[in-house]
């Protein structure tokens, strides 16, 4: 009953059509950004959103610190810290932050067998809500020359799993990560087109 | 959920350490819901049943068989308790439970009702609650039961009860309680065609008698019920329909997560249908909303030049708060601090006004600035200054804890000056068109009465706090004025004339006002207003507020001296006039619940108090009670005996999603009489300070990052 409801109002979200209007069709140009960032070698990040049925290319309009927040406009925004997302805007059942730091440390093997992760969200009535999820990595292998990774998280309603593929250098350069109940994934491949 | 890749199981041990992930989510997603009646009471298909709806959950119920239409809202109050109002249409219908009493072809009854759990579902014991369904009306619907439902299986609830009143008229024998006390086993003649008194001395009293039903959720959208009525439909029976039988049958579908649709098969003889539209105001369809993506932080080191030097300080900022929705009403920079002032015309929630111009100042001030002080002004009034730590900006922005950690280091505290006021500020010149819609309920004529047009509405700032502003409505469509049902009120008519101001023509002047507000001290507000106050009354109007941070208790007094307006002259005054006023304290309730008590002299010269219980939420939603009780007598006052109504406030952006501060308000009474009845002015104090306080703040911190 929960997916019905979800894709309900997922469907009334659609039916306003903001993401339909807001995520184009792929192949834009690059857009200048007013960051300048040597470590960035992609200037778009190619977002999907299997829920909405949705993709296009989101423009880097922030950096803090290790954070880059990637948006359509000022109307849908991601933010990812080293690859991990952190959090969403202008989806409505937003991801408000969450701490990377245990899925960055189970990527390069230092985290235990189970970890912790602490996403937090906002409710209807403006309330500050926490699921921590317990979760574990598992290396699956080489996918499309990409070292995959897969973490799969249990809270206490929700079970998913995060799909990062990692190229040469150690990068998340693919990735597919959890948002929300009613939002599902949003897939990002920061990959030069 | 659509997969991209091919996945495989993994086979690890999961721990499940905690999630709180949002109840409300799931509360109303369980198929097996109380369900309402047709009467919109928690229940069966005509008779109550023990459970109840989820805390906070609006329900509006409009069902109808032969001759009977009701149309009920109910809302949950609390975890327990949930209350009704009630407005139905009966055709041939007798006044009391008699062959012989006369029939009304067509008579509309109010009712309120009240549901009370007293008890929890438990392994072996069942829910139990008690009920009211006519607290202060006519007595056409009155009966009071106590019930009692258990769940049998997953899909299968029993419920019996005993009715006392219309629920004790069929199979009904002597009141048990009459063990108590002998006078339990009559029960008054009640019936009072002019309605509005309490019927305490005739609840419980009389024969009773059992009802009962079973409840089968077949699928998870359909769930079929039959019961035992114990409500003979005297008053009905042989005019309105024909009673048969006291066993009903019914079939509910779930048609979404919001409205159940029903047929019945009523007392052997009629079908009946129901649909139910029941919400939860804590679960809009958008989530936390819809709102533009906030400008994403920016480090001191990573500042451009021009920022970090502070060249154009004040033109940048601005710029930038105001593609925010935000206006900059004043900017000082000393030392470390910068301090500004800002005018909130977008976000309905006033910490993410704060959090928005937190961010927009990150990117704006210059590199030596580490504090930020930001004041919120309501109508150029300063009220409170929110003192931000810029590190905590830079370093929390994506924390899963953000919210408390940067509400630490955060200073929350009454402002009673503003910063030096921004060249070019004031004066400050503004207009709108807005459409209006002017609704007029219960008319025995026309219960739902409206109009439709547009309001043209201006105001003019010369200096800070004073306002001049003014309302031209203009009505494109409606049928207010139609009512035609002249006043036979003994008081003065202040309210009851209503229906010749709509008769007063097309283009009407609501409001036009000069207002000033100020900061008498600390804690304390202060407004005069003068002008044409509202459609019925011109005069000055004065208050003070004393509300501080973070307290729960405000007070205030407020002092008016009005005349009551032409019907059809815009700027014409008739010759009544009265000097009215109210002292009142407004209380926060823990748990979101609110009180309010003003007493004072009303508009008719009566003298008396008004209390208000309302329900609040922390996105705007506001759902309440009030009464009042002045030395106006029920014989004076007239149809009603007193003057009480609900309160309804619906945040716009709840149901688009988008920022925008429009609510919108409505006040239904059963009946508008002229005993009790307040003077409407524009500006008032309280809700103006109490949204930019440390308490609405702190309630909605969470949204100072949205």
């Amino acid at each position: 009953m929960k997916t019905a409801l979800s894709v309900a109002a997922l469907a009334v979200l659609t039916a306003c059509g903001p993401l339909a209007a807001v995520l184009g069709p792929r192949g834009g140009a690059p857009q200048q950004v007013e960051v300048s960032l040597d470590a960035l070698t992609a200037p778009t990040l190619q977002v999907t959103v299997p829920s909405l049925g949705q993709s296009g290319e989101m423009r880097l309009i922030g950096v803090n610190d290790d954070v880059q927040t990637w948006a359509v406009d000022d109307l849908v925004s991601l933010s990812l810290r080293q690859g991990v997302l952190v959090s969403t805007r202008g989806f409505g059942h937003d991801l408000m932050g969450a701490d990377a730091q245990p899925t960055l440390d189970a990527l390069q093997g230092f985290a235990p067998d189970v970890y912790r992760r602490k996403s937090r969200y906002l409710t209807g009535d403006n309330h500050s809500v926490w699921v921590t999820a317990g979760c574990s990595m598992a290396d699956v292998g080489m996918v499309d020359g990409l070292r995959q990774f897969e973490e799969t998280c249990e809270a206490r309603n929700d079970r998913f799993t995060n799909q990062f593929g990692l190229d040469r250098s150690g990068r998340i350069a693919r990735a597919r990560q959890w948002v929300s109940p009613q939002l599902g994934y949003v897939e990002t491949d920061l990959r030069t087109q | 959920m659509p997969k991209t890749a091919p996945m495989k199981r993994l086979v690890a041990p999961l721990c499940l350490v905690m999630a709180s992930f949002a109840t409300t989510l799931n509360a109303q997603d369980v198929g097996w819901s109380a369900g309402y009646n047709t009467f919109g009471v928690p229940g069966l298909i005509d008779m109550p049943g023990a459970l109840g709806g989820a805390d906070g959950e609006l329900s509006y119920n409009i069902s109808h068989f032969k001759n009977q239409t009701r149309n009920t809202l109910t809302f949950q109050f609390s975890d327990r308790i949930s209350a009704s109002f009630r407005y139905s249409a009966l055709k041939d219908v007798r006044s009391r439970p008699d062959p012989e009493s006369p029939v009304f072809s067509e008579i509309f009854d109010r009712s309120f009702s009240v549901h009370y759990r007293f008890l929890d579902e438990g392994r072996w014991r069942p829910a139990m609650a008690v009920g009211i369904n006519d607290l202060v009306g006519t007595g056409i619907y009155g009966g009071e039961y106590v019930v009692a439902s258990k769940t049998i299986n997953p899909r299968l609830r029993a419920t019996l009860g005993i009715g006392w009143g219309r629920l004790g008229s069929y199979g009904g024998f002597t009141n048990p309680l009459g063990v108590i006390d002998e006078r339990f086993e009559t029960r008054p003649d009640t019936y009072d065609s002019v309605g509005g008194q309490f019927q305490g001395d005739s609840w419980f009293r009389g024969d009773a008698a059992f009802f009962g039903g079973l409840e089968w959720q077949a699928t998870d959208r359909l769930r079929l019920v039959a019961e035992y009525s114990s409500d003979d439909y005297a008053r009905e029976d042989g005019a309105a329909f024909d009673y048969n039988s006291p066993l009903n049958f019914g079939l509910k579908y779930r048609y979404n997560d919001r409205t159940t649709l029903s047929a019945n098969y009523l007392y052997g003889s009629e079908i009946g249908v129901h649909l139910s539209y029941t919400f939860n105001p804590q679960t809009p369809r958008h989530g936390s909303g819809l709102d533009s993506v906030p400008p994403p932080v920016v480090r001191r080191a990573d500042l451009s030049e021009v920022a970090a030097r502070g060249t154009g300080l004040e033109d940048r900022t601005r710029s930038a708060l105001a593609a925010q929705g935000l206006t900059l009403e004043g900017l000082e920079l000393a030392g470390s601090t910068l301090r500004i002032q800002i005018r909130n015309d977008r976000y309905p929630i006033a910490s993410q006004a704060v959090g928005r111009a937190a961010r927009v100042l990150t990117r704006t001030a210059p590199a030596q600035v580490e504090t930020f002080a930001i004041t919120l002004a309501a109508q150029g009034m300063p009220v409170t200054t929110v003192t931000v730590r810029r590190v905590d900006m830079e370093q929390l922005e994506f924390h899963a804890v953000a919210p408390d950690l940067s509400r630490a280091g955060t200073r929350i505290a009454d402002a009673t000056q503003s910063p030096p006021p921004l060249d070019g500020r004031w004066p400050f010149f503004d207009f709108g068109v807005d459409p209006y819609l002017s609704l007029s309920f219960f008319d025995p004529d026309a219960p739902l009465r409206a109009d439709l047009g547009i309001a043209l509405k201006a105001s003019y700032e010369p200096l800070p706090g004073l306002v001049f502003s003014g309302r031209v409505d203009q009505r494109l469509i409606g049928n207010l004025d139609e009512g035609d049902r002249p006043s036979d009120s003994v008081l003065p008519h202040v309210r009851s004339d209503a229906y010749l101001y709509f008769k007063g023509g097309a283009t009407t002047l609501p409001e036009l006002t000069a207002a000033y507000y100020f900061r008498p001290g600390d804690d304390l507000f202060g407004r005069v207003t003068a002008g044409y106050l509202e459609r019925m009354f011109a005069g000055v109007s004065g208050e003070i507020l004393w509300k501080p941070q973070n307290s729960r208790l405000a007070l205030g007094a407020e002092l008016n001296y009005v005349a009551q307006r032409d019907f059809d002259d815009p700027f014409g005054l008739q010759d009544y006039s009265v000097a009215t006023g109210h002292l009142s304290a407004y209380y926060e309730f823990p748990g979101g619940y609110y009180g309010q008590i003003d007493a004072g002299r009303y508009l008719a010269g009566d003298v008396g108090a008004t209390v208000t219980l309302a329900r609040e939420f922390d996105n705007g939603w506001r759902v309440g009670a009030f009464a009042t009780v002045t030395d106006v007598s029920p014989e004076e006052f007239g149809e009603g005996s007193f003057d009480k109504g609900i309160l309804l406030t619906i945040p716009l952006d709840w149901i688009t999603g988008k920022p925008d501060r429009t609510r919108i308000d409505r006040v239904i009474r059963p009946v508008q009489r002229d005993g009790g009845a307040r003077l409407s002015v524009p500006g008032r104090l309280y809700p103006l300070v109490r949204e930019h306080q440390a308490t609405d703040l702190d309630a909605t911190w969470g949204r100072f990052w949205r």
